[in-house]
């Protein structure tokens, strides 16, 4: 095999994490003869935003990011999340392989997250092990994607149901399972409170839920993996 | 005379037993005129005073009037003409009041005989025209045959001839349509006339009025007492005419006739006559008998013409005593024109005096009227003021009433939107320490754990075990924390602050106080959001209200409170199992109203089930 070198960066902000990372990553070189990694670390959305800018612009290369989603906002507000890097990283540098690693574990912010940046792994952070991040690492160098268990027990409850829901729908579900009131959803969502109102009445169709109450359709949109 | 005094005292007796009323006062004044007749003054004297006080008590003018008219008869025969003709005058008040003209009428007729009796002619004449004029009006022609009859009179003594003349006509008029078989109106009438022309100087017609009328049939029998004046008059108008042939056989008749019924003012006259025919005569002798004679008469009976006449007689024939005679005669004259003015002035002062009585009676009556009539407008006014008041108290307790429920209602709006304040916070800080959970601490002790885990570190086969256990010891924890993130989130939509909450916080509560347990039974599908608040505001007062009714009466150990939709109806229960109350005893208390009030204004219907086994049961159905 071939002496292979890795460019990482791994988006992170907590050092803490950064580090356990960093010790996979170390496992592995240590583990795998002629593979090593150059491993770059940032800790917030403009430190992260400014490199991948730089590598961008010199052509250098950046095989692998390992991307937080929970991250400080940038100072200048335009990018909020490790969603909106993730979408910069996907654009910019395309090759790069992308790894969400999250304590998000709510249906809603995976499928989403799925949408926006589609990327070749997916951990929730309290699923794995250090074995299981090893085993995350080498999966996606070699044969992507991998997900972790969580997600895949998402991605399957998606498959096997029928609803269609469009991102709308969802972002409304998941609005008011957060208790988002009514009259604030329309600063939130594209639509006035009568076009909130009739796709609440065509969610409760398609749920089957009788009644006036939001509290049941939320119940069975949770339990079918919509939130 | 004996029988008809007893019989009267009997009546008397009999009246007594009557109430005291109008009707007995009336018998009473009948009675006592009966004893007038009968002479008897002392019995008339005092049935007639409790008749008029009796009369008076009743205020039954007719009667009193009555009696006053028993009084001036009374007095009219007691000659004191004064008080008779107070009482006639009294009378006529009376009677007028009680709107009875033709007594009205005697009684002018009465006071116009004693004003002619003390000529006041001019005074007479008024008050006879007076009559007059009532008896036309009612065609009593008796009346105004005696009437005009009186006028004629009148006018003969002011020597107007003429007048007499023409009223003895009118009189006649009146007379001939009253005129019945056996009376002596006829022969009268002509003595009067017959005494007219003889007044004028024309004795012969006189004469033959005086001859025409004796020669009416029996008259001697029918009437003596006119008879014997026919014949007087006729004889003296012989000799007034210078013809003394048979005059002295007819006075000297006529005096017999009145010798023989005791007619004194007849004799005073007829002596007179015969004083002037024996004086004509030239009998000095037999003239001053006959006139010391009618003098003695004259005065016995008070008839001052005959009294003057034969003293002025008396003076001529007595020439020894002339100068005394004729100062008597102009002494006499003088008292009798004296009392004659002052007997005038009574009539004046007793009409001046009723009429100021009449006056300050009508000013009394006015007053009692005028004091009748500000009584009722003050108390017409109090009643007003009591009303508007009323009204006013009503209107006020009714705004404070409702400002009361608006206050209530403001004070649950701002109850519930502190709620809603405080709730916001919560789940603000839930979400504070969920995020917290989940991206501080989780991320760390996921860092800690995989950091650890990657550690080099070199131990017993034991220890590694314990150290992976550890490992995935905090794989839970990290797990445990996860959760509890969650679910600080998920609660938000059960723990919205919702209607619900307050009742079960009311409920909470009241049921320490009450010692009651309680149920809060909601129904399927109640969406509380899209509810009116004003709803929510006014179902929250009625529970209430409800509960407090439990506590203070029912003794109820458990409260049932339940929401359910039924046909697009909000159906509300509050149901407890107390001793309940009586719906028609208890009238629906202020509690009960205002509940039934606040129902009625949302347009729900409100209904009580109240035993004693079953509790009570307040249904209230609301539109949707």
């Amino acid at each position: 095999m071939k002496p292979k070198r890795y460019h990482v960066l791994i988006i992170d902000d907590h050092p803490l994490i950064s580090e356990a990372y960093k010790s996979a990553f170390n496992k592995i070189s240590n583990t795998q003869e002629g593979v090593s990694f150059a491993i770059d670390v940032a800790h917030n959305c403009d430190m992260a935003f400014d490199k991948i800018k730089l590598i961008a612009e010199h052509k250098q290369p950046l095989d692998y990011v390992f991307l937080d989603i929970r991250l400080p906002p940038s100072t200048d507000a335009k990018i909020l999340s490790g969603e909106d890097l993730g979408l910069k990283i996907r654009q910019l540098l395309p090759k790069a392989r992308i790894v969400v690693s999250t304590t998000f574990n709510d249906n809603y912010r995976i499928h989403s997250i799925f949408k926006s940046i589609d990327p070749d792994g997916f951990l929730i952070k309290n699923d794995i092990t250090p074995e299981d991040l090893v085993d995350a690492i080498q999966t996606v160098l070699t044969d992507p994607p991998y997900y972790s268990k969580t997600v895949t027990k998402l991605l399957r409850k998606e498959v096997s149901n029928d609803f269609l829901l469009d991102n709308i729908d969802r972002q409304l579900i998941y609005e008011l399972s957060i208790g988002t009131k009514m009259k604030n959803l329309p600063e939130i969502l594209p639509l006035s409170i009568a076009g909130i109102e009739k796709r609440k009445r065509h969610l409760k169709q398609i749920f089957n839920v009788i009644g006036e109450d939001d509290k049941e359709l939320i119940q069975i949109a949770k339990d079918k993996g919509f939130v | 005379m004996r029988f008809r005094q007893e019989a009267l005292a009997k009546a008397y007796a009999l009246n007594q037993k009557l109430g005291e009323d109008s009707l007995k006062a009336r018998s009473l004044s009948t009675i006592a005129y009966r004893y007038l007749k009968l002479n008897d003054y002392a019995s008339f004297k005092r049935i007639n005073q409790e008749a008029y006080t009796l009369a008076r008590k009743v205020k039954d003018s007719f009667t009193m009037g009555d009696t006053y008219w028993n009084y001036a008869n009374f007095f009219k025969s007691q000659h004191v003409y004064d008080s008779a003709y107070y009482y006639y005058y009294n009378a006529n008040v009376f009677f007028e009041a009680a709107e009875k003209p033709f007594l009205s009428a005697k009684m002018l007729y009465g006071m116009s005989f004693i004003k002619g009796r003390f000529r006041d002619y001019y005074g007479s004449e008024q008050l006879i025209v007076q009559a007059i004029d009532k008896y036309k009006s009612l065609g009593k022609n008796k009346s105004l045959y005696a009437s005009y009859d009186h006028l004629s009179t009148l006018n003969l003594d002011i020597k107007n001839y003429d007048k007499a003349l023409e009223y003895h006509k009118e009189a006649q008029r009146y007379r001939s349509q009253i005129e019945g078989k056996g009376d002596t109106f006829k022969e009268g009438a002509l003595n009067n006339l017959g005494l007219i022309y003889s007044a004028k100087g024309d004795y012969q017609r006189a004469i033959s009025e005086f001859s025409e009328a004796l020669k009416s049939k029996d008259l001697e029998q029918r009437n003596a007492l006119l008879f014997a004046r026919l014949l007087d008059n006729k004889s003296y108008a012989h000799l007034l005419s210078g013809d003394t042939l048979g005059v002295n056989k007819g006075l000297n008749e006529a005096l017999s006739i009145r010798h023989s019924l005791g007619n004194k003012s007849g004799i005073s006259v007829n002596t007179l006559h015969l004083a002037q025919y024996y004086k004509i005569a030239k009998d000095t002798k037999a003239a001053i008998d006959y006139a010391l004679l009618a003098k003695r008469y004259a005065n016995e009976i008070k008839n001052n013409r005959d009294y003057l006449t034969s003293l002025q007689l008396l003076s001529h024939l007595d020439t020894a005593n002339s100068k005394q005679y004729l100062d008597t005669y102009i002494a006499f004259n003088d008292s009798l024109i004296d009392s004659e003015r002052s007997i005038q002035n009574k009539f004046t002062r007793i009409a001046y005096e009723t009429g100021e009585y009449i006056e300050a009676n009508k000013k009394l009556s006015r007053d009692k009227n005028n004091i009748l009539f500000i009584g009722l407008a003050i108390l017409t006014i109090m009643s007003l003021l009591y009303y508007a008041n009323m009204q006013r108290v009503q209107n006020q307790k009714l705004e404070m009433q409702t400002a009361r429920q608006k206050a209530n209602e403001r004070i649950y709006l701002l109850t519930l939107k502190q709620q809603a304040k405080m709730e916001e916070g919560r789940i603000r800080e839930r979400n504070r320490i969920s995020e917290e959970l989940h991206d501080g601490i989780l991320g760390k002790l996921f860092g800690t754990r995989v950091g650890l885990g990657f550690l080099e570190v070199s131990g017993e086969q034991q220890t590694m075990v314990q150290r992976k256990a550890f490992l995935n010891e905090l794989q839970e924890i990290e797990k445990e924390v996860r959760t509890i993130s969650h679910d600080l989130k998920n609660n938000v939509v059960s723990s919205e602050i919702s209607f619900i909450n307050l009742i079960n916080k009311m409920l909470k509560a009241n049921s320490q106080i009450g010692n009651y347990r309680y149920e809060v039974n909601v129904g399927d599908h109640i969406s509380w959001d899209k509810i009116d608040q004003l709803y929510k505001v006014n179902i929250y007062r009625i529970i209430q209200e409800a509960l407090q009714n439990t506590i203070k009466y029912a003794q109820a150990t458990k409260v049932i409170i339940e929401f359910a939709i039924v046909n697009r109806f909000l159906v509300v229960t509050i149901a407890d199992n107390g001793v309940g109350f009586n719906k028609k005893k208890n009238k629906k208390g202020i509690g009960l109203k205002n509940m039934q009030s606040r129902v009625t204004n949302l347009n729900g219907t409100f209904s009580i089930q109240s035993s004693k086994e079953s509790g009570t049961k307040i249904t209230l159905r609301l539109p949707l």
